[in-house]
């Protein structure tokens, strides 16, 4: 087979079509890298990039696989190679060797300019190279497989004239121009692009933005590999057929081993699983569960005021295609009471809720509402189990990112809430026992509980943090912090609030404004002793701008803390205001941000009415006085004046 | 020794090989019958390049289907023989020792040996690309020969070929066909009564006529008249023009006749003659 193989090499790279495809291939992908590597060096935007061009590489593999494989009936040799034992299948199978051979130098190529850049990025690391192979595996040599599997097919099945046209029909289908045009006819009522989900191969939308996770690197999910798997068994399968043999135990065994692969991908791409969707169904792209289902989230589905405590959570969370949960709810012995609404994200279904007693208890889901009879009022303990993600807060093989005001275990209705579309806890929050065991299969994970052992965590807390993907655990000036793996350096200095706020600072800095902020506002909180601060790094589309929970925070990038204070601040401390203080709130927590900048809008005559009269108050009273007051203002819900009203007097 | 018991084989609807006994021995044989009659699917029913429907084919006491094709134990030149051109005849026997199973050691010899007897041995390191049809053809007969096989089947082998590679062929059949068994299927009568001594005439998919040469004259022995051009219409009978011929400024018809004639005069039959005798039934 070796010296087959080795003339069929001399066969490709003598072809003309065949060779010269290949070259040009090469050429572009090396020219297409160089440009970037040399142009931007981030690993991620560099990688996305790459795999957007990966519709050219399925198009060249598909046309020299042909060209290649064609040969055999353009140089009339298939009738005489036939002839000997298995002399066609050989000669076949030396052939696709090479191309494959050809295909997974592409992949490596590929894969050592991404190495280079992790070299720049100072993300010399285990997880993300392993990320870089499995990334530019998919989405670079699986989909040339698929191209050289087409290629194969037509070789096999079309003659001269159809070619061409199978060829573009088979373009057209998994590019993603099938899918921009699906989604542009698709309405609510006839969703075409959902169908055409299982041809959506390549990764990316054209044309979505460039925002990147940074713990969860380019979305690789199983799902993904069960969709273009199951196309290239089909396709093999297919080419098979006509080497098939009437009679032959040899081409029965391997066809109905083929055949079971390709409903095992089919299988596991119908199960699907937690994503981060990149497709282009409109009703699912963007985390559209958190919102379309805003209705059913409301606090009046079920009208309870009981108040009730939990003092422990024993959970045992299993993370593969999504989260498999078991979650045991220790309740106060304080006063029964009749039913315990819980809130656990609808996107989790449940299997089962039982009481101490491992009997099934009696439940109503609403939404993410739940809500569970106390039959004889025994219930001390409350077995949850149930399975399920979101997309937003997803968990699985690549990634999880459960932060501890999203209910992916049950919390209690009064301790948890929806303001604006975001998840918030509520000042009902109290203290807990949490003890965690995580099965998973992401490079790390951090929590904002201590590690016992290995995948087991334990801590007491108000909330608990999970997150997995690439990330590291590092200590910086006293304070531990979790930061993506793919990061740029810290600076060394702050320059403070009107410097370059694209600079990587210290988690110190970042709690030195919030308590800074705080002190100026009079809020009593402190925040010196921070025990940890958990950075997502760039976090997509999400839109995320940093959690305070009681004892740790949670926080995008550490650039910009002033801009990540103030949104952490705000939901922390503003989530409950009335929506006519809410353009006051804006003003004061811009002015907190940057008042140089306030004050150069006052200046040159750019401020609104209401920022003249903000500036105006605070001249008047100074700023000592003047924050805390509107502060106490904005926050008093008896307070009904205007904030005109308010800053007039 | 091919032997074919019963064999039938049918495409669709049109049963091309009907219940068919033939029985080969060593000696080159010339397979001859009209386009489409089924020689072809014959040839390839033999090497198992079909799955035979009905019946048995035995080579050298071993039944042959598609799943023991060809143990070594035939060379195939089919009538569209290519090779990728980017290969040198080297290469391309090299390939074809590798896919027959030839060991690496005799690998080497077996190549030399080949091209050789096909008159070859100073293109070894042409490019297929740039060999005549002749030269192709020839080295189409050497891949044949790798491995030294005991049946040899050629298919239309002269088709095409200029006289001078035709002759050529005609001795290198005659050096490879000692011992063995050769089986040329052809519509060139005159090739098979110089190189084979025995004929195979597939008159229908069920009816082969075995034969000698002189065997095969004999079906037209005083049956072929030379007749003047015009009186073609006094012949009583059956008749079958077979072709027109000149001599001396006067035409002539040569006719195959049914009957004795009374006009034109009796020639000594060919095997031309008595194939087209068998297949106009005449």
């Amino acid at each position: 087979m070796k010296k087959l193989i080795k003339i069929n090499i001399k066969l490709f790279l003598s072809s003309f079509v065949p060779a010269l495809g290949m070259t040009m291939l090469f050429a572009f992908i090396n020219c297409m890298n160089v440009i970037l590597i040399t142009s931007q060096k981030r690993l991620f935007p560099m990688m996305k990039t790459n795999i957007s061009s990966n519709i050219v590489i399925f198009i060249m593999l598909m046309f020299i696989s042909y060209a290649y494989l064609s040969k055999i009936k353009v140089d009339a040799a298939e009738e005489v190679l036939k002839v000997e034992s298995k002399g066609l299948v050989k000669h076949v199978a030396a052939q696709l060797i090479v191309l494959v051979t050809l295909l997974f130098i592409i992949y490596i190529n590929c894969c050592l300019y991404a190495f280079c850049c992790t070299y720049f990025e100072n993300a010399l690391n285990t997880a993300i190279w392993m990320h870089i192979l499995k990334v530019y595996f998919l989405d670079i040599f699986l989909i040339g497989l698929l191209g050289l599997s087409f290629g194969f097919l037509i070789a096999l099945y079309c003659n001269r004239w159809n070619t061409y046209i199978v060829m573009l029909l088979v373009t057209i289908f998994f590019s993603p121009y099938i899918q921009t045009f699906l989604s542009s006819i698709s309405s609510e009522r006839l969703n075409l692009v959902r169908w055409a989900d299982i041809f959506h191969i390549m990764m990316e939308r054209t044309d979505m933005g460039g925002n990147i996770d940074y713990l969860y690197g380019i979305p690789n999910e199983m799902q993904r590999y069960n969709r273009i798997l199951f196309w290239i068994g089909m396709v093999l399968l297919l080419c098979l057929l006509k080497f098939i043999k009437r009679k032959s135990k040899t081409s029965a065994t391997a066809f109905l081993l083929l055949f079971t692969f390709v409903c095992v991908q089919g299988v596991g791409y119908i199960k699907g699983g937690n994503i981060q969707y990149f497709g282009y169904d409109n009703q699912r792209f963007f985390y559209n569960d958190e919102i379309s289902t805003d209705s059913l989230h409301s606090e009046n589905v079920f009208l309870n005021n009981d108040k009730f405590s939990v003092t422990d959570y024993t959970l045992k969370l299993n993370v593969g295609r999504q989260l498999s949960a078991d979650v045991t709810v220790s309740l106060a012995p304080d006063r029964p009471i009749k039913n315990y609404v819980f809130v656990l994200y609808h996107g989790y279904a449940i299997k089962s809720i039982y009481d101490q007693d491992g009997k099934t208890v009696r439940y109503q889901r609403k939404g993410d509402y739940i809500e569970i009879e106390n039959e004889g009022m025994q219930i001390s303990n409350i077995r949850f189990t149930y399975t399920g993600g979101s997309e937003q807060f997803y968990s699985n093989y690549q990634g999880i990112r459960l932060l501890g005001f999203f209910p992916y275990y049950p919390i209690p209705q009064h301790e948890i809430t929806r303001v604006r579309n975001q998840w918030m806890l509520t000042n009902s929050t109290t203290f807990k026992n949490y003890d965690l065991v995580l099965k998973h299969n992401t490079a790390e994970v951090v929590t904002n509980l201590g590690e016992v052992s290995e995948g087991h965590y334990q801590g007491y807390s108000d909330s608990l943090t999970i997150i997995g993907g690439l990330i590291q655990k590092q200590h910086i000036e006293g304070i531990d912090t979790d930061r993506p793996l793919v990061y740029k350096h810290l600076s060394d200095t702050y320059y403070g609030l009107d410097s370059d706020e694209n600079r990587q600072v210290s988690p110190k800095v970042v709690v030195e404004l919030l308590n800074s902020y705080c002190k100026k506002l009079g809020i009593p909180a402190d925040y010196e002793n921070a025990s940890k601060v958990i950075s997502l790094g760039g976090t997509g589309n999400s839109g995320f701008t940093g959690y305070l929970f009681a004892d740790y925070m949670v926080v995008p990038m550490l650039e910009s803390p002033a801009y990540t204070v103030i949104g952490m601040m705000d939901k922390k401390y503003f989530s409950d205001i009335t929506d006519d203080k809410i353009n006051l709130k804006d003003i004061l927590l811009r002015y907190l941000q940057s008042n140089i900048q306030f004050q150069y809008r006052v200046r040159t005559k750019q401020a609104d009415s209401l920022e003249m009269l903000f500036y105006k108050y605070v001249d008047n009273m100074g700023e000592d006085a003047a924050l805390p007051d509107i502060y106490r203002y904005l926050c008093d819900p008896m307070d009904t004046r205007t904030p005109d009203e308010f800053l007039q007097l | 020794m091919i032997e074919m018991k019963s064999v039938s084989k049918t495409f669709g609807k049109k049963k091309v090989l009907d219940n068919l006994y033939l029985t080969i021995d060593k000696g080159v044989y010339g397979l001859l019958g009209p386009n489409g009659i089924g020689k072809t699917t014959l040839i390839r029913s033999i090497l198992g390049l079909y799955d035979i429907d009905d019946g048995e084919i035995i080579i050298d006491g071993k039944i042959m289907d598609s799943k023991k094709k060809n143990t070594g134990m035939i060379g195939y030149l089919p009538q569209q023989f290519g090779m990728f051109k980017e290969l040198t005849t080297a290469e391309v026997l090299e390939y074809f020792s590798i896919l027959k199973g030839i060991c690496a050691s005799d690998l080497k010899k077996e190549i030399v040996r080949c091209l050789s007897v096909v008159n070859l041995q100073h293109d070894r390191k042409t490019l297929v690309g740039a060999l005549s049809g002749g030269m192709l053809r020839r080295l189409g007969i050497a891949q044949a020969l790798l491995g030294d096989p005991k049946l040899l089947i050629f298919d239309e082998p002269t088709a095409g070929l200029d006289p001078e590679e035709r002759m050529r062929f005609k001795d290198i059949i005659a050096s490879i066909s000692k011992d063995r068994t050769v089986i040329i299927s052809t519509h060139i009568v005159q090739d098979v009564d110089v190189i084979c001594n025995h004929i195979l005439i597939m008159k229908s998919g069920t009816n082969i006529i075995q034969g000698t040469k002189e065997e095969i004259r004999s079906f037209a022995r005083e049956k072929v008249y030379r007749i003047l051009c015009g009186d073609q219409d006094k012949i009583s009978g059956k008749r079958y023009i077979e072709n027109i011929e000149e001599d001396g400024g006067t035409n002539y018809y040569k006719v195959l006749c049914s009957d004795r004639q009374k006009i034109g005069t009796v020639l000594s039959p060919t095997v031309e003659d008595g194939y087209m005798s068998i297949i106009k039934e005449v």
